[in-house]
């Protein structure tokens, strides 16, 4: 009964970002006015992606969550997906 | 009107307006002009005017597909924005504004504003297609979506799986 489903499997990590991209390159800024920086963090359906997934670390998520509200706010990015 | 920050302290701002898609340039001038008289009349400063052009918005708004970005950077006190904001929804051509704190507590004298910085307000240049490339439309990305889509319900089921005694906070940074 080596049941590889049970919880104790050695998970090789399937790691993607693990370093957040704004710690890593500081003069990479947060701005709402360049939604082409903060692109990446929005889904194809135009949902802000967790952290989990793009690895920003938890100061860097919490700026690009307001400069994404900003952005969709003054339309410059989408609430939705685009039809 | 009640000033709480003494007169030598500012607050720097930055403005954000949608003009209609269709306005000309004298609209665009005059609209801006208004602007910058309200500013100076409250005794603020504007620092900085842009025109990003005619851009297509995210969204539609008040069903038009594009708009005409203008932006503004200016310290004024509290009542700046209170009475911009009410012009910007006096003003027809404006379907669309936004008004952001940059600064708390700056002081006017570090900001000093080149000419060239405002000079949009009384030069509008027609630039109008140019800024197109700027924003484009959001499409659907194989790439995109094979790497925050897809992924994302197994990371998730994963984590639950693994992790009883920790939210999946600490299991990101466990991994660190
Ligand atoms: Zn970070």
């Amino acid at each position: 009964m080596n049941g590889t489903t049970t919880g104790k499997k050695p998970r090789k990590p399937s790691r993607r970002r693990r370093v957040c991209k704004f710690c890593a390159d500081k003069e990479f800024g947060i701005d709402y006015k360049d939604p082409q920086s903060i692109r990446y963090f929005l889904s194809d359906r135009g949902k802000i992606v967790p952290r989990r997934i793009s690895g920003a670390c938890a100061k860097h998520q919490r700026q690009l969550c307001v400069a994404i509200k900003r952005a969709r706010n003054i339309a410059l990015m989408p609430f939705t997906a685009p039809k | 009107m009640v000033q709480v920050l003494p007169r030598e302290r500012a607050r720097e701002y930055e403005s954000i307006f949608i003009l209609h898609p269709d306005s000309q340039s004298d609209v665009v001038d005059s609209v801006a002009a208004r602007c910058q008289d309200i500013i100076t009349r409250l005794q603020g400063k504007l620092l900085r005017a842009e025109n990003w052009g005619r851009r297509r918005l995210a969204y539609p708004v008040k069903k038009h597909q594009k708009g005409i970005y203008i932006y503004l950077r200016y310290l004024g006190y509290q009542d700046v924005v209170h009475e911009l904001e009410r012009n910007f929804r006096a003003i027809d051509a404006i379907i669309k504004f936004l008004s952001v704190k940059i600064d708390e507590d700056v002081n006017p004298e570090a900001r000093p504003v080149a000419e060239t910085d405002i000079s949009f307000v009384s030069t509008f240049v027609e630039e109008e297609e140019s800024a197109e490339p700027v924003m484009p439309p959001i499409v659907d990305e194989d790439s995109d979506r094979d790497r925050e889509q897809a992924p994302a319900p197994r990371d998730e089921r994963e984590v639950v799986e693994q992790k009883d005694d920790g939210d999946i906070k600490d299991d990101d940074d466990e991994q660190d």
